[in-house]
């Protein structure tokens, strides 16, 4: 690290701590812990991102598709499966998937036929095939399907918190985190495969489309996700604070209060610092292992093809493949952070991923941390997310004494009664001016790439 | 099947399908057109644009909201019409601001597309912020009973309907009639003029062609000594307007809430991408096919299948092709179709 | 006036690179002016200089006397100078007739006058004149750009290598429409790979060498040269 960054380190180091301090004493010391885990497994997504932007050049605006795949992920192998519903719908799904996978292998079949055999079929004749066929599949699984999922969606279950799907696997939680990174890898392979060779800003706006798709299928496939009754609980790796509660209760001694913290808080605190010493480490190993492959001579390559692509396809390098590489790697780690994410909030709720939220938010963290720079990714994660938590109290604090002011000082002057929230959009605009501010006069992030 | 069936089936599919079908699109079409000619003057994808629409419709609910308290009543053109001027003039004046005092340094300073599509969505924050600040996180509408001099006046959306008297004389059965809601008349005729202004303007003067001329070759009309930055502004006061009309005629027809255009944000970068970026034309073709895509896609055939084939068959399943829940993927699906196999639009624009 | 244009010692470059180290251009009125030389000698970077589009770090640009040094190349049309770029030289998109109006951008009361003059130098755009330029033939392409350069009746049409990758039927095409342009008595500056045609028509030649001038001459003496023949206009003689 030069030393010009190590100062920048530090004073970014410096803000980060502030943050948290802030909200440890502005908010509470459990708040302020739930913002630092919620800000590590975010971290995560962000070094996904860096993978892809900083180190690739791949303008993702999809991000948000991956979140939502792993955080269903975490969700279907965490959940217990749900009997009823499988009994009441199974059959017909598995029909379903059946008949899926004939059309699959139809089209892929036909593909084959066309590249290998002597037959000199015209490409459209050959989409148009294709596309036939897969519309006819559709059609052919469309109402047994409806039957099926209007069965699991309606079959009644011993627990009431369980109805409307078929639940998951009900293995443990940390296997759903490595799930969460498969399923957004499997979904980042097939995005990639036909996204990628796009202009940068059409990529963007194809991920963008991408992601929107998934988001609307998890949110209304309610037979596999509930929808927008949302599924909880969902486990936590280390005690949650409900079971810490327990052990407090059958003997377990831990006195927090020299941290301020009051006992009715301290399950809490033990659970959150728990879960982000695990997150912790997991970000760790992952940032090694990134700065490993950055270090490599696949890290340089790809480098080289970010800076030119042209001049590294000229140079022999297979652009496309090692795009679609990196693509999926950067994917994996999203999903990973999204699985944290709902792990994290014991809830899965496919109604809440916004784009705002869980796409450009984590481009803010990354552009304003440093990209290209690891380090700088897992600070702009923590630094951002801080910042987009803590603008709202203080905002809040602002609105409502300014509101007192104008009250005594003009009369007849009423507040709007939806103050609150109207404060609370100040950090939307806080975010904005971050990422603009950082774009004109810092263009390289706080932490630049070395 | 007698003839009444046929014509309650077609009076239907006119009604309920093509009429929404075109509400639509106009929308995405004023939409679209504006971000097309951004796309290829200034050359990104300007992620901002939807807050741009819903800026103007707020404007001009507050401009509304402000006439109706003055006791100002012009039925049946709606209030919130006579309101449309403000919100086209402070919706361009907002688009010169943010190219001012944003896009313009990273013009100057020859930035990638990549640093103004992320500039573009900081600014879509803090529209976003500054909307929620401004107007409140909630609903509203634009027809509301309003109270001056003591005295309440309702104001209501006016619908036309066209019952078609002088064919039900003549076929029994026949009971199907089209309503059109008086927004959507205004849209449509507000639609109509803007595109007929917009193409006189591009064909037949000399800051249309230059613009035309920008985006076609900005190196050439530099040498040329036609002023881009003119063009530019020029193009902010179009893009503005129309997303002021769109967002408020669509407002208008439904309700203003804060994140009413963000979600056509991507059906219209589908249309203009579609239309061939820097063909506003296309951009309207594009605009009408992707609504015409999404409107029967999710389009329950039932009514019109029981008017044709009567009962003949089982119809209590929807005969949609696509559940309603997925209207909104339809158009991002045929975005991605399109950027994948023909990134350069149907009418082949320019490929950037 | 003894010179239409005359640059002398020009030094530019890009970035830290300079390609330009001090060399002479000049085109008397009326006459026609090549630059020739090697890939990288800096001929069309000289004549970037000369147009305002490349900063001159060093030397002098003078037009009809009147020192233009560091124009921009809107201003350098209104004085009378038109520039033809080697790629891209027309809107493709716009009418023919919308692309010379462009032309006379800068002042539109020339514009009917310089419809009528570039029509009666190349009366096949007058037919085509509602086609879109983007869909016409490599030379018609030269014709419209040239034309767009000429409409607001420049005394010096500067022409970056016009006949680059253009067949050699077009080739001639591009000779007769400078010659043509010339006729009216408009000074012609231009840039071009294939010398020798190129010097048969001039009236001066500049054949450039690492950003110098390495010869000056009539056309036709250049073409004589026996060094200049080895070096520069190829094997068969």
């Amino acid at each position: 690290m030069n030393p010009a960054n190590r100062s920048r380190v530090v004073i970014a180091t410096a803000l980060i701590i502030a943050l948290f301090l802030a909200a440890w004493f502005m908010l509470s010391p459990v708040t302020a812990l739930l913002y630092l885990s919620t800000g590590l497994a975010t971290a995560v997504i962000v070094l996904g991102l860096n993978i892809q932007w900083g180190y690739a050049g791949l303008f993702n605006a999809g991000i948000l598709g991956f979140i939502a795949l792993g955080g269903y992920a975490v969700m279907w192998v965490s959940v217990p499966p749900v009997p009823e519903a499988i009994a009441a719908g199974g059959a017909g799904l598995l029909s379903v998937i059946v008949k899926l996978a004939v059309t699959a292998i139809c089209i892929w079949v036909l593909h084959l036929a066309a590249k290998r055999l002597p037959i000199n079929l015209p490409v459209w004749l050959l989409r148009t095939l294709q596309v036939s066929i897969a519309l006819a599949g559709y059609i052919w699984m469309k109402t047994e399907f409806v039957i099926a999922v209007e069965a699991i969606e309606t079959a009644d279950t011993l627990d009431q918190t369980m109805k409307g799907f078929i639940g998951g696997l009900g293995l443990p939680v940390l296997l759903g985190w490595a799930v969460g990174g498969v399923f957004a890898g499997i979904a980042a392979w097939f995005i990639g495969k036909v996204t990628l060779g796009l202009r940068s800003d059409y990529l963007a706006i194809a991920t963008l489309g991408i992601a929107e798709i998934i988001r609307t299928f998890l949110k209304n496939a309610d037979w596999l996700t509930r929808g927008t009754l949302t599924v909880s609980p969902i486990d936590w790796p280390v005690p949650t604070p409900r079971e810490m509660n327990g052990m407090l209760e059958s003997g377990l001694e831990i006195n927090l209060k020299w941290l301020g913290i009051s006992a009715e808080q301290t399950a809490t605190a033990v659970g959150r610092g728990l879960f982000i010493a695990v997150s912790a480490i997991v970000l760790i190993i992952l940032v090694l292992m990134m700065e490993r492959a950055l270090g490599s001579p696949w890290g340089r390559m790809m480098r080289a093809i970010r800076d030119n692509e042209d001049a590294a396809a000229a140079m022999g390098k297979n652009v496309v493949r090692r795009q679609l590489e990196v693509f999926v790697l950067g994917a994996i780690l999203m999903g990973i952070g999204g699985a944290m994410l709902v792990s994290l909030n014991t809830l899965f709720d496919p109604s809440s991923y916004h784009p705002p939220r869980y796409t450009f938010l984590i481009w803010t963290m990354l552009i304003v941390g440093g990209s290209g720079n690891n380090l700088g990714a897992v600070f702009g994660a923590l630094f951002i997310y801080m910042l987009w938590e803590m603008s709202e109290p203080i905002a809040q604090f602002l609105f409502f004494g300014g509101a007192d002011m104008l009250t005594a000082l003009i009369p007849g002057f009423e507040p709007p009664v939806d103050l609150a929230s109207r404060a609370s959009q100040m950090r939307v605009i806080v975010i904005g001016v971050a990422l603009i501010a950082t774009m004109r006069y810092a263009p390289k992030g706080v932490i630049p790439e070395r | 099947m007698e003839y009444a069936d046929l014509l309650n089936a077609g009076v239907y599919f006119i009604n309920k399908g093509l009429l929404n079908a075109f509400k639509i699109g106009s929308i995405y079409a004023l939409g679209a057109v504006g971000i097309t000619l951004v796309f290829g003057i200034l050359r990104f994808a300007h992620f901002a644009h939807g807050d741009m629409m819903t800026f103007g419709a707020l404007i001009a609910f507050a401009g509304t909201v402000i006439l109706r308290n003055l006791g100002i009543n012009t039925e049946p053109i709606p209030t919130g019409l006579l309101a449309l001027p403000l919100a086209v003039a402070a919706t361009i004046i907002l688009a010169l601001i943010i190219d001012r005092h944003v896009y313009a340094h990273f013009r100057a300073s020859k930035s990638p597309p990549v640093v103004f599509v992320m500039t573009s969505i900081g600014v879509t924050f803090i529209l976003q912020g500054i909307i929620r600040l401004v107007g409140g996180t909630g609903d509203r509408q634009f027809f509301f009973t309003a109270v001056s001099n003591g005295e309440s006046i309702r104001e209501d959306k006016g619908r036309w309907l066209v019952k078609f008297d002088w064919l039900r004389d003549h076929f029994d059965g026949f009971t199907q009639k089209l309503v059109i809601t008086m927004p959507q008349l205004w849209l449509f005729i507000f639609t109509a003029v803007a595109l007929v202004g917009l193409h006189y303007f591009l064909n037949h003067t000399r800051t249309g062609k230059a613009m035309r001329a920008v985006s076609d070759n900005e190196d050439l009309a530099r040498i040329s000594g036609i002023d881009v930055g003119r063009v530019v502004k020029v193009t902010w006061v179009i893009a503005g307007t129309l997303a002021a009309i769109a967002g408020t005629l669509l407002a208008m027809d439904t309700q203003y809430k804060p994140i009413l255009a963000f979600n056509l944000l991507l059906p219209m970068f589908a249309a203009a991408i579609m239309g061939g970026i820097g063909k506003p034309f296309g951009a309207v073709a594009g605009a009408f096919i992707v609504a015409l895509a999404e409107t029967f896609a999710v389009f329950d055939w039932r009514p019109i299948a029981g008017y044709l084939f009567a009962d003949r068959f089982d119809m209590t399943a929807s005969m949609a092709l696509v559940p309603a829940e997925y209207k909104l993927a339809v158009p991002f699906a045929i975005l991605v179709l399109v950027l994948i196999w023909r990134p350069t639009g149907i009418f082949k624009g320019q490929v950037l | 006036m003894k010179y239409l244009l005359e640059a002398r010692s020009l030094v530019a470059g890009y970035g830290e690179l300079t390609i330009l180290n001090g060399c002479d251009i000049t085109v008397e009125p009326g006459s026609i002016s090549v630059i020739v030389g090697a890939n990288g000698a800096g001929k069309s970077t000289a004549m970037k200089a000369v147009f305002g589009l490349l900063e001159v770090r060093q030397g002098s640009v003078k037009f009809e006397d009147q020192d233009v040094t560091g124009c921009t190349p809107q201003r350098l049309v209104e004085l009378g100078m038109g520039y033809v770029p080697q790629v891209a030289n027309v809107f493709p998109s716009l009418s023919v007739e919308e692309n010379l109006e462009m032309g006379a951008y800068l002042a539109a009361s020339l514009t009917e006058e310089g419809l009528d003059r570039v029509y009666s130098i190349f009366p096949i755009l007058k037919d085509k004149r509602k086609q879109a330029a983007g869909q016409l033939s490599g030379g018609q392409r030269q014709m419209v750009a040239v034309g767009r350069a000429m409409m607001m009746k420049p005394r010096l049409l500067m022409l970056d290598e016009p006949t680059a990758g253009v067949s050699p039927k077009v080739m001639g095409d591009i000779f007769e429409i400078i010659l043509k342009v010339n006729e009216s008595s408009v000074g012609v500056l231009m840039v071009e790979q294939n010398a020798r045609q190129a010097l048969a028509i001039a009236d001066t030649g500049f054949v450039l060498q690492t950003g110098q001038n390495l010869y000056t001459d009539t056309g036709e003496a250049l073409l004589a040269n026996p060094e200049v023949a080895r070096s520069f206009l190829g094997g068969k003689h």
